[in-house]
């Protein structure tokens, strides 16, 4: 799944707060049978394809906090809110933490696109006051033990469970499929970078095995996507990109240099080490392959980089204009740093 | 001719007072779009000083790499060695090393315009 597809479509103007929140307690004053009112309604983010929202639900004996996640038009989702919706349920079986959907819906007419409610996990997910707050508790270690034990549980899932409209590599083989994606991706660039074609050069000679086993993926766990609290990992959010796949690639993704926020020494998002994962992964019956897990660390960094490209491509030609993704072309440099890093000749494994 | 300061100068300044004065007094969405746009005020300021020479350095380090048959225009030189390399100029070990060297330092200087110090970590 590609990283970039996220927030590359074309922004719309979007309804004011106050409206929102009166069709959402007009609707699930509705779909619950009893009057429900809306309160507290504040935005958390609005990105391109996503926004999302916090707010009480009132009824007449009590006050929940719920988080909405309203996709902006249908035509732009990776995956349904009810595929979306599912998989996070196979997921809360597995014992990930993740917040419990209470409601689904897929008709854009209520809101201006699908969205699904969920309960509103207290916390914080911003990067920088992430790690801020886990090192300043010595939470660091902690948090990536519980990220090593929720990615294992996840991976251990039943994966023929997996509901339709979850991307499934076409031969079962996604090391291969992954590099031949990166492959057509890197073809397309504007500005052609030697350094990714060396790192895909690699990619090819030094290919492992593919995996003896898929699993769903979540393909997003990292510093940016978590919710933490006092006792740490309290929740894993955004499954938009999950897939099947090589259940190594979301240990791999969460250790990318870009997600650590300036703390390098930790290697899994500026929080622990990846020893630390590792051993968490395995205790919790995750397959672990130092190989493969290298080479996903080298994919996945070529491919946040092509996707950096790509945003800054999506704002010159128009789909999806943005500071945000205009800067991004200039942040290439950086992933093609890291992973020159780990294509280093004299390179030690380190963790 | 324009009175000093000179572009570079002025960009610096413009970049200064985003961060320090504007963002602080900015929240959310805003101010992260006013930082982002500091932060590519200074790019451009670095870049008109640092550019010129990287660009030409660059090529000469590619020249090198690719010998004749490297075109002369940074985009196509660009190209034709990502072709080579993917199709494995860079297998033989020896070779790899000089390649690696090569890219390392023209990335470098395209860090020490689009985000210094980032080459500072060298391990991974």
């Amino acid at each position: 799944m590609d990283q970039n597809a996220k927030g590359l479509a074309e922004s719309k103007p979007q309804a004011t707060d106050d409206a929102l929140a009166q069709l959402l307690a007009t609707w699930l004053t509705e779909v619950e049978e009893r009057t429900i009112a809306v309160d507290r309604f504040e935005r958390v983010s609005a990105g391109a394809r996503r926004l999302n929202a916090l707010f009480d639900l009132v009824d007449d004996r009590e006050t929940h906090r719920r988080s909405l996640t309203l996709n902006q038009t249908a035509d732009i989702e990776i995956i349904t809110v009810t595929t979306e919706a599912q998989v996070r349920a196979i997921a809360e079986q597995a014992g990930v933490p993740v917040p419990h959907i209470h409601h689904v819906c897929e008709h854009a007419e209520i809101l201006g696109g699908p969205f699904f409610i969920s309960t509103a996990v207290a916390g914080l997910t911003i990067p920088r006051q992430v790690v801020r707050f886990a090192n300043k508790q010595s939470l660091g270690s902690v948090i990536v033990h519980q990220l090593g034990t929720a990615m294992a549980r996840l991976h251990t899932a039943d994966v023929t469970l997996v509901p339709i409209g979850i991307p499934v590599p076409e031969r079962a083989s996604p090391v291969s499929e992954s590099l031949t994606r990166l492959d057509e991706r890197m073809a397309l660039l504007q500005q052609p970078s030697p350094t990714f074609a060396l790192a895909a050069r690699w990619l090819e000679r030094h290919a492992p095995t593919e995996p003896e086993r898929l699993a769903i993926v979540h393909g997003d766990i990292r510093v940016g996507n978590i919710i933490v609290d006092d006792s740490g990992l309290a929740a894993i959010l955004d499954w938009e990109t999950c897939h099947v796949g090589d259940p190594l690639e979301d240990p791999a993704w969460s250790t990318v240099r870009m997600w650590r926020f300036r703390h390098d020494e930790q290697r899994v998002g500026g929080l622990g080490s990846i020893h630390q994962l590792r051993t968490a992964y395995v205790d919790s019956g995750g397959e672990w392959d130092d190989d493969r897990f290298e080479w996903w660390r080298l994919l996945l960094t070529v491919r946040w980089g092509i996707s950096l490209a790509d945003q800054a491509r999506s704002h010159l030609d128009g789909r999806y204009k943005s500071i945000v993704m205009a800067a991004s072309g200039r942040r290439v440099a950086e992933l093609e740093y890291d992973a020159l890093m780990l294509l280093n000749p004299t390179r030690t494994t380190s963790t | 001719m324009q009175n000093e300061p000179d572009a570079a100068e002025l960009l610096a300044i413009a970049a200064e007072v985003l961060e320090q004065e504007v963002v602080p007094q900015l929240t959310g969405t805003t101010q992260h779009h006013a930082r982002v746009a500091a932060n590519l005020v200074a790019i451009i300021g670095r870049e008109l000083r640092l550019s010129g020479a990287n660009d030409e350095q660059e090529l000469l380090s590619l020249t090198r790499l690719l010998g004749s048959e490297c075109p002369t225009d940074l985009t196509q030189a660009r190209a034709t060695l990502s072709a080579s390399l993917r199709a494995g100029l860079g297998d033989d070990p020896d070779r790899y090393a000089e390649i690696w060297s090569t890219l390392v330092k023209v990335v470098r200087n395209d860090l020490a315009v689009s985000k210094p110090g980032h080459d500072q970590w060298e391990a991974d």
